[in-house]
């Protein structure tokens, strides 16, 4: 499996950094930044994952995203990816478990 | 909304990067779920649902992956109009069916009237023709605003009407005008008279004065209710209205000749064999009226259908003169005093007791008396 790799240059990364201790310096939420993964689960039947990377791995039973520094592994019955969008991603299914490694 | 979509099934070993190249290049994927690979050297299989426009991209992408690919929906108009392209005369069809229903529901077909009591209905179905409103019109807009104050005009009898116009049924509502009371007081008073003899059971006096008792036995053309209410100093005189209600007798005979007309055999006679299946019998009909006899009856054996053959004889009935025993004769004369009992009395009395004798004549025919006590109205309509 390919590795995810932000196609981002020194200068982006540099901003990047920038923005991330500006945000901190103003106590604002991290999540107004933009490229952090970020999960809504809704009862254990539906969860929205922003910013999710990449499909790592699609199973029976367990979904995993790659994002930028780690991987977010979904556990579950009938697992179904319902929609998907290159930012967000909406799984349907009987989740047991939302793991990150 | 998603018009034209197509189900695709995608089997092989990198699907997760047909996933995220799809992603990548704008194609949104829908239910996407995991399925069983129809063959196990594909390992993993799923099923997505993408737009018409994305499915050559799909399809790309899906070749670059060495992947296999199966449609396995096609969903969409374009997919209908393609599937039906030659069947264009079914087509052309449902669109003249559509055409010709969507004309017929812009007129009128059929009209009611409700309301009317006092007015007849047919007077304000002519009135509505003559306006130019029958099944068939075009339901236009001011014709039918114009309609309540056209039919107010015409008859001085409506004093409301209202035109609703639901689906192609017309609903006319009529609200009658109530008339003003008749105000001319009769010059001389107008009494309720007793059309026969008998005991007054209940008298109730709507206008007038009762001028019996209950229990009181009165005869034919006594007055029952009076219409002058006069006092010592003032004349007045009404129209006597109200219900009496009296017990009546009756009496009626019926003297039955010692010969009758009935039907009797005439002498001819045939024989013949029916058959019945399943309650449903085949036989002749050998006269127009008959007296059958049953003979002799068999079940066809070894028969999976139960059948049954009946050998029966038919012997002709004609209309002649014939003279019954006393016992028939009373019966026949009872039933000829009760037939007249019936057609002489009203349908509205109800019959308090009822006594039946027979009388034998001197020339061997039979007298029937039927003597009934009624209860009904005793006011001469």
């Amino acid at each position: 499996m390919r590795k995810y790799k932000p196609n981002k240059s020194i200068k982006g990364r540099r901003f990047t950094a920038f923005r991330r201790k500006f945000f901190e310096v103003l106590d604002l939420p991290e999540d107004c930044l933009g490229d952090v993964l970020r999960v809504t689960m809704i009862s254990n039947s539906k969860v929205l994952i922003e910013n999710y990377g990449i499909v790592y791995s699609y199973l029976d039973g367990c979904i995993e995203f790659q994002s930028q520094s780690f991987i977010l592994k979904i556990t579950g019955k009938h697992l179904e990816i319902r929609g998907i969008t290159d930012e967000r991603v909406m799984v349907y299914g009987e989740i047991s478990q939302i793991s990150v490694s | 909304m998603r018009t034209n979509t197509v189900k695709l099934r995608i089997e092989g070993r990198n699907i997760e990067r047909f996933i995220n190249d799809s992603v990548k290049q704008g194609i949104s994927l829908h239910n996407t779920c995991r399925v069983a690979p129809s063959n196990i050297m594909y390992i993993n299989a799923i099923t997505a649902t993408i737009a018409l426009k994305d499915f050559y991209p799909a399809v790309s992408i899906i070749k670059k992956h060495r992947l296999r690919m199966h449609i396995e929906k096609k969903k969409g108009f374009r997919f209908f109009l393609a599937k039906n392209k030659s069947r264009y005369v079914l087509i052309w069809g449902w669109l003249i069916i559509l055409l010709a229903l969507f004309l017929l529901s812009q007129r009128v077909w059929f009209v009611e009237v409700k309301g009317c009591y006092e007015i007849e209905q047919a007077e304000v179905y002519a009135l509505l023709e003559e306006y130019g409103v029958f099944p068939g019109i075009v339901a236009k807009t001011e014709l039918l605003k114009e309609l309540p104050g056209k039919l107010r005009s015409a008859d001085e009898r409506i004093a409301w009407a209202g035109v609703r116009l639901i689906g192609v049924k017309l609903y006319v509502s009529i609200v009658e005008a109530e008339l003003p009371p008749n105000t001319n007081f009769p010059t001389e008073p107008r009494n309720l008279y007793a059309k026969s003899d008998g005991v007054v059971v209940d008298i109730i006096a709507t206008k007038g004065i009762p001028m019996v008792k209950k229990g009181a036995a009165v005869k034919k053309g006594d007055i029952l209710i009076s219409g002058d209410i006069s006092t010592e100093t003032v004349e007045a005189y009404v129209r006597a209205e109200g219900k009496v209600i009296g017990r009546v007798l009756y009496t009626f005979a019926y003297d039955a000749p010692p010969a009758i007309q009935k039907l009797v055999r005439s002498g001819e006679s045939k024989t013949y064999t029916s058959a019945t299946l399943f309650g449903i019998t085949v036989k002749p009909k050998p006269y127009g009226e008959a007296e059958i006899e049953s003979n002799e009856k068999r079940r066809l054996v070894n028969c999976f259908f139960p059948i049954i053959f009946e050998t029966e004889t038919a012997y002709e009935l004609v209309m002649g003169e014939a003279t019954p025993e006393a016992e028939e004769l009373k019966q026949y004369a009872l039933i000829h005093a009760e037939e007249l009992m019936l057609a002489s009395l009203s349908k509205e009395c109800r019959i308090v007791s009822k006594k039946s004798e027979t009388v034998l004549l001197e020339n061997g025919g039979v007298r029937a008396i039927i003597s009934v006590v009624v209860e009904e109205s005793l006011i001469n309509d």
